[in-house]
């Protein structure tokens, strides 16, 4: 069924396809207050020379920037990201004290919201509150943006791979719970 | 380490830990009945990667000579029942006499793990020379000037109404400082403003202004004499010398072997920021205990499951820190 979330969601993706159209790695992300959207981002660390310019970040620069709100704007935000927040986005929600984040795909990686580590809601953490963290929202079309996007070769990377023989997958396996 | 160090080491969990044992079973043999031996334990016996690390064969000397025991397997793979039905199977229940014994669990990584674990019984141990931590008398008086110069920053911080802490990034290849920068959360009312975010943000503006540059350089030269690439690769190497100051160079990308030295342990955030700038090494002073991301609450370094590993050294003129001393 196509929830609100879904909705969110979608809108999401599409910043994280223009990510791919840019040689970006393909994470999208928005900010939602009230049901209204207040902020998007997507990746951009080539571009910037600057690994820590995930979507959420951008987002979080474009909406802080604005002058149209401060930094308690958070606390009423629900953020939608089409991959499961990294380690450091994970902490930087925690700090705005998000109110709760939906994301698409699990990050096995780096993943701070229950993939690596579980920074949303780790008790030792008491400088801020915990968030409540849910994945699965069009999971499947994040994933296969991410796929596309490490079978092209990177030429930013300080020895670019060649991929000319990586076959880009389609079969995805279910979620794990 | 020989060398008294004016910081300490931040160890990953598997660098710090103590002995942990398993159990094994194993037998004493003669030494003309180990060839035999070793053949039915690898034929038969169950096998486990995980005791890659532990010797087969044990030789305690004593008055009369010496003992050889071998190790046959793990007790969690084979129950003892089993294990001596399978001895019996193969007419060796007069040699093999099967018993307990404690092994070390996970292989060494420092050579003091190494001396205590291998008294338990015998084990393989190869030094990473990689983990050598030696610096020279001129490196340390560098670190503690690095140090003082973030000090000096969070000072100058502080007297502007922001959060004390302070950081300055160097290229070790050549000294040469990439950026200055202090916590700015207050004047921007930007809480993610923090001293190394800030720091990270000035190298990639300076690293993607140098690109810029460059490849303007070779448009230029390109247009002015058109000569193939290989022509226009020398001239570009010739402007890497006199852009020095900018810290030019070819293998640049992002924090790619810089040091960073900054007051306070970074917190979780920043830490992970370091992971996806690839820093070399980090030099820090006063421990976070509420967020510290590089040794108080995680060992974000040296993570198993993160691409990218640093060093990271703690405790750096920590008496003049603990004046300025704030958790953040």
């Amino acid at each position: 069924m196509e929830t609100i979330h879904h909705k969110y969601m979608r809108e999401a993706l599409n910043h994280a396809q223009e990510a791919y159209d840019n040689q970006e790695i393909p994470v999208g992300c928005l900010f939602v207050l009230d049901d209204k959207i207040i902020g998007s981002g997507r990746n951009r660390t080539n571009e910037t020379f600057n690994g820590t310019r995930h979507a959420e970040f951008e987002a979080i620069d474009q909406i802080l920037s604005s002058g149209e709100y401060t930094s308690e704007v958070f606390q009423r935000c629900i953020l939608y990201v089409t991959v499961e927040p990294c380690v450091m986005c994970s902490y930087a929600l925690r700090q705005l004290r998000i109110k709760h984040v939906y994301y698409g795909c699990a990050n096995e990686r780096f993943g701070g919201t229950g993939s690596v580590f579980d920074i949303h809601q780790d008790p030792q953490l008491t400088l801020h509150p915990a968030y409540p963290c849910e994945g699965g929202y069009y999971r499947d079309e994040s994933i296969m943006l991410l796929r596309k996007f490490y079978v092209r070769e990177n030429e930013k990377a300080p020895v670019p791979k060649r991929k000319h023989k990586r076959v880009l997958k389609t079969e995805i396996t279910p979620m794990k719970k | 380490m020989d060398q008294t160090l004016p910081f300490k080491y931040v160890s990953s969990d598997e660098e710090s830990r103590s002995l942990e044992t398993v159990d094994v079973y194993v037998s004493d043999v003669k030494p003309e009945e180990t060839g035999p031996i070793i053949k039915f334990i690898k034929k038969y016996c169950p096998r486990e990667g995980i005791l890659d690390h532990v010797k087969r064969i044990k030789k305690t000397s004593h008055d009369k000579g010496f003992t050889l025991t071998v190790l046959i397997c793990s007790v969690e793979s084979i129950t003892f029942t089993d294990l001596i039905a399978l001895i019996k199977n193969h007419n060796l229940n007069s040699i093999l006499k099967p018993r307990i014994q404690q092994v070390c669990k996970y292989p060494a990584i420092t050579r003091t793990q190494f001396d205590e674990w291998r008294k338990l019984w015998p084990i393989n141990f190869i030094e990473d020379p990689k983990r050598e931590l030696k610096f020279t008398l001129k490196e340390i008086e560098n670190i503690e000037q690095y140090m003082e110069r973030a000090i000096k920053l969070s000072i100058q911080a502080k007297l502007k109404g922001e959060i004390p802490i302070g950081c300055i990034m160097i290229d070790p290849k050549n000294n040469v400082i990439l950026s200055e920068s202090f916590d700015t959360r207050n004047s921007t009312k930007h809480p993610l403003s923090h001293a190394i975010l800030n720091c990270i943000n000035n190298v990639a503006s300076l690293e993607k202004s140098n690109y810029l540059e460059k490849s303007n350089k070779i448009e230029i030269i390109q247009k002015q004499k058109k000569q193939p690439v290989d022509v226009v690769i020398n001239i570009n190497s010739e402007s890497f010398s006199y852009q020095q100051n900018n810290n030019e160079s070819k293998t640049t990308y992002l924090c790619k072997g810089f040091d960073i030295f900054i007051t306070h342990e970074p917190c979780i955030m920043c830490s992970m920021a370091l992971v996806h700038s690839r820093i070399g090494r980090v030099f820090y002073g006063h421990s976070n205990k509420v967020s510290g991301g590089l040794g108080s609450c995680y060992k974000i370094h040296t993570h198993n499951s993160l691409n990218h590993h640093f060093k990271v050294f703690k405790g750096l003129l920590q008496h003049k820190i603990d004046d300025l001393s704030i958790d953040c």
